[in-house]
């Protein structure tokens, strides 16, 4: 192959190219070294920085030191908010009460709040993201605060956008939470668990908004501008996260809602909130939409609220679905809600499913539709 | 003389092999370049993307991890203590012993009090009969399957046919997981609603400090053979499998701990039972199902360190596991041959199917093949020696760019390793991997094509005089060494 003036060439090539690789693996082996040497000695220095700044926050947070004398030290050099951002977050975790409430009121200085707001104003992701982290971890969000935030909400990027909801859940006021909320609801590309996270973090500690924060879901759940999925997800965490003063007005709105295609998520989604409520009121709801309605998302929300409520005539439910229904999903998912109650209902599925007994026409069907083959496996 | 007919053979076929290594080592560059920016993209929506308060809620997705054992004594209790530590409200573990023939089964019902259940089991998917369903009185969330032996596979789908939570999450027993790995990977479906599977970054235990269940320091282990290993799960998992995945092309997501949407996964049929590559089985089928039924979903590989487990550290164990993983590969893009070069299959079936097909299963037969034509062509003196040095040298050190490159990205990532004189450790295996055992990396998985055509379904197929493979191995390995040395003598005094 080489026999030739192009082989001669080639090999002039291949030596430059060795030597180039030669080069590049000698860089890339002491780039490795350097990068772990300089990530040391940053890290050693940033420790030695914490453990000093550290010292001086816990003088303040026992009183030997005034949030004036902090303050002058950041304003000396700024480049300790960082710092005394980090030790704040580490802390919070660890301190009730006044000490506390002292660190968010460092938290709210203009040195560091200021530094902030400058980050979000950044074009960089991981600036804005670092922004987001302090407002976060301020437990009263200021309404000066909120409207340098709210302009993220149309962000590109998904996670910004949920990385600015979540900062807005540290709002004092319902009102500006729920605006929040309902700010991202309209938002396609949000999932269903950032949501339920979302609405977790909406729930404040204190009782007396429990019942202001409910009736402003169900202002949720009406409102046309919130999409449908998100709706479904509000009334699932509504009952997830305990929401009981609301049960009657789900269920109301439940019975109001006409039974179409286009209600189906909602519809769905109040049935298993009003499971997750242990409402009972919900079984007699549930065995007038049953005949209604084929939606597969609807039988499955109705037989996972009959299993929450785990009353006699729930029970009772699940097996005349089991037995009556005709769709097989509904049959398969309504034997699985039964035996997810375990031991009192095993005996009266096992009869009903295993080949040889009367209903072999029914565990045929089940296999037949969904390629299941749904016997009794145990000893 | 040769004839001109097999000269234009013999141009046409090193044409190709050329353009097979330029191809490689592109495609290979490419994923190291996609696979940085994809990881500094996914650290950062990691950090906006913080959930806390939704695990102490029911809302979140619930997981049953399923612990297939065989004959595992050694290993089982250690890795069952470290998987009720983690950090999650709402999981259970479902320890499924596979008809093991040592006491794996004895020493779990003694540590964690067994006692025999009534549990129902739909057999939604196929697995040998299970003889008994254990509870323990110790552990409430703990169940342990007794059944008769099948393969991990078989095993795997007895679990998903036990589970009753939303998300099935398979562990090797003899992997260790950090405590808040479910967390970790439960934020991709916080992220992706159509989610149906995850993979995490497989790392090497062997080496590490282990207290109380937990993992106290991580260290590079002493053996040679597993220092390598550590370099090649860098490269296979920081931009082999994350620049596949950032590309929509992924296929194998490790079998050492995976998570999958339940239903999904009883939905496509489970796992192949007579698969000795489950884990690349289930990825594939899961990408040719969704996209057949026109259902948007979403299979993801995470690059963070979740899981540890243990690697062998003798020769004639990882030819094993080589022979086998190339079965698996086998038999895998064989079964699913339709998706490659099928546009319908987006990238995976235009891209990443026919670069695994050409370079990960047959690549050993056109490299073997390559090796050949070269000492034939050098022996007959139609290729000079300098070219044929400079050639190999320059093979060599492309490996080792690639290999250095992937211990530089965990440097920039994760660095799971504190101490200096182990990234310098690391970079020097890094470059060893490519003189040695990559030659018989190569050669295990030529006898694993052999053993797939001959129709070995063993799932290791275990040498009866390990000494003497153990001893060929070194032999070998030397052999090859002095190889390039002599070579590079020659080429530095020519």
């Amino acid at each position: 192959m080489v026999n030739s003036a192009a082989g001669f060439q080639a090999i002039d090539a291949l030596i430059i190219g060795t030597a180039i690789l030669l080069v590049i693996t000698v860089m890339l082996f002491v780039t490795a070294l350097f990068t772990r040497s300089v990530k040391m000695l940053i890290e050693w220095k940033s420790n030695r920085k914490h453990r000093v700044h550290t010292r001086n926050f816990v003088q303040y947070i026992t009183g030997n030191k005034t949030l004036e004398q902090l303050n002058a030290a950041l304003k000396k050099n700024p480049g300790l908010v960082k710092t005394y951002f980090k030790i704040c977050s580490n802390l919070q975790f660890n301190v009730r009460g006044s000490e506390r409430e002292k660190i968010q009121r460092f938290l709210e200085q203009t040195e560091m709040s200021n530094y902030y707001i400058k980050l979000l104003r950044s074009k960089s992701e991981k600036k804005i993201i670092e922004a987001l982290h302090y407002f976060k971890e301020m437990e009263q969000l200021q309404s000066k605060f909120i409207k340098k935030i709210l302009p993220l909400f149309n962000h590109k990027q998904p996670y910004i956008r949920y990385s600015a909801a979540t900062a807005m859940m540290g709002c004092e006021k319902v009102k500006d939470r729920g605006y929040a909320l309902e700010l991202i609801c309209r938002d396609e590309e949000l999932t269903r668990l950032a949501l339920y996270e979302l609405l977790y973090k909406y729930r404040k500690k204190d009782k007396e908004q429990w019942e202001q924060e409910g009736k402003f879901l169900m202002g949720l759940l009406k409102n046309e501008t919130v999409l449908k999925k998100h709706k479904c997800s509000i009334a699932i965490a509504m009952g997830g996260i305990g929401y009981y003063y609301q049960s009657t007005a789900m269920l109301n709105y439940l019975k109001e809602l006409p039974i179409n295609d286009d209600n189906t998520p909602l519809i769905a989604g109040l049935i298993e909130g009003l499971g997750m409520l242990k409402s009972p009121a919900v079984i007699e709801e549930i065995e007038k939409i049953i005949p209604l309605t084929n939606n597969t998302l609807v039988k499955k929300a109705c037989m996972n609220a009959l299993r929450e409520i785990n009353g006699k005539e729930g029970i009772q439910l699940l097996f005349n679905m089991l037995r009556l229904d005709n769709e097989p999903i509904t049959q398969i998912e309504s034997a699985i809600e039964i035996i997810k109650l375990d031991t009192r209902s095993l005996k009266s599925i096992s009869s009903m499913m295993i080949p040889e007994n009367a209903n072999k026409e029914l565990v045929s069907k089940i296999e037949s539709e969904t390629g299941y083959n749904f016997y009794l496996n145990t000893t | 003389m040769l004839s001109n007919s097999i000269w234009i053979f013999i141009d046409l076929f090193t044409y190709f092999i050329l353009g097979y290594f330029i191809i490689i080592n592109t495609v290979y560059m490419v994923l190291l370049v996609i696979s940085y920016f994809s990881i500094r993209k996914l650290n950062r929506s990691r950090d906006a993307f913080e959930v806390s308060g939704l695990f102490d809620s029911d809302l979140h997705k619930s997981v049953s991890i399923l612990l297939p054992v065989y004959n595992e004594e050694e290993t089982v209790c250690f890795t069952v203590y470290s998987l009720i530590q983690l950090d999650f409200n709402n999981y259970e573990i479902i320890v499924i012993n596979d008809g093991s023939t040592d006491k794996t089964f004895e020493l779990l019902k003694k540590e964690f009090d067994l006692f025999l259940t009534e549990r129902f089991i739909p057999q939604r998917l196929n697995s040998k009969p299970v003889k008994g369903v254990y509870a323990s009185r110790k552990y409430p969330d703990l169940i342990v399957l007794d059944k008769e032996n099948g393969k991990k596979a078989d095993a795997l789908n007895a679990g998903a046919n036990a589970s009753r939570k939303d998300l099935v999450c398979s562990v090797d027993a003899d992997s260790w997981l950090e405590r808040d790995i479910l967390k970790k990977m439960l934020r991709s479906f916080v992220e992706d609603e159509n989610t149906v599977a995850v993979g995490g970054v497989v790392r090497i235990s062997n080496g590490c400090v282990f207290e109380k269940g937990q993992l106290k320091e991580a260290r590079p282990p002493k053996s040679f053979l597993a220092k390598i290993q550590i370099v090649e799960y860098m490269r296979a998992f920081l931009f082999g499998r994350v620049g596949w995945s950032a590309a929509d092309g992924l296929v194998i997501i490790s079998g050492a701990f995976a998570v999958f949407d339940r239903e999904a996964l009883i939905t496509v049929g489970g796992y192949k039972v007579d698969s000795v590559g489950e884990d690349v089985e289930i990825v594939v089928y899961m990408h040719k199902h969704f996209i057949d039924k026109g259902k948007p979903y979403t299979i993801r590989y995470l690059p963070e360190p979740v899981c540890w487990t243990k690697v062998p550290e003798e020769w004639y164990e990882l030819s094993a596991q080589r022979n086998r993983w190339q079965r698996g590969l086998a038999d895998t893009l064989f079964h699913q041959k339709e998706m490659i070069g099928n546009p319908k299959y987006g990238k995976l079936g235009m891209l990443s199917l026919p670069f695994h097909f050409v370079f990960e299963l047959l690549g050993p037969i056109i490299e073997f093949t390559s090796y050949v034509l070269f000492f034939v062509l050098l022996i007959t003196g139609y290729l000079y020696p300098e070219f044929a040095i400079l050639f190999i040298v320059f093979a060599v050190l492309l490996g080792m760019i690639l290999s250095i490159s992937s211990v530089l990205l965990d440097e920039l990532t994760y660095q799971p390793y504190s101490r200096i004189r182990d990234i310098v450790s690391l970079t020097f295996h890094a470059m060893v991997e490519n003189l040695g055992f990559r030659q018989l990396h190569f050669w295990w998985r030529l006898r694993g094509l052999y053993d797939y055509f001959s129709n070995n379904k063993e799932w290791n197929i275990l040498t009866p005089n390990p000494k003497v493979v153990n001893a060929f191995h070194w032999f070998f390995f030397a052999a090859i060494n002095v190889f390039f040395a002599s070579l590079l003598y020659y080429g530095l005094t020519a």
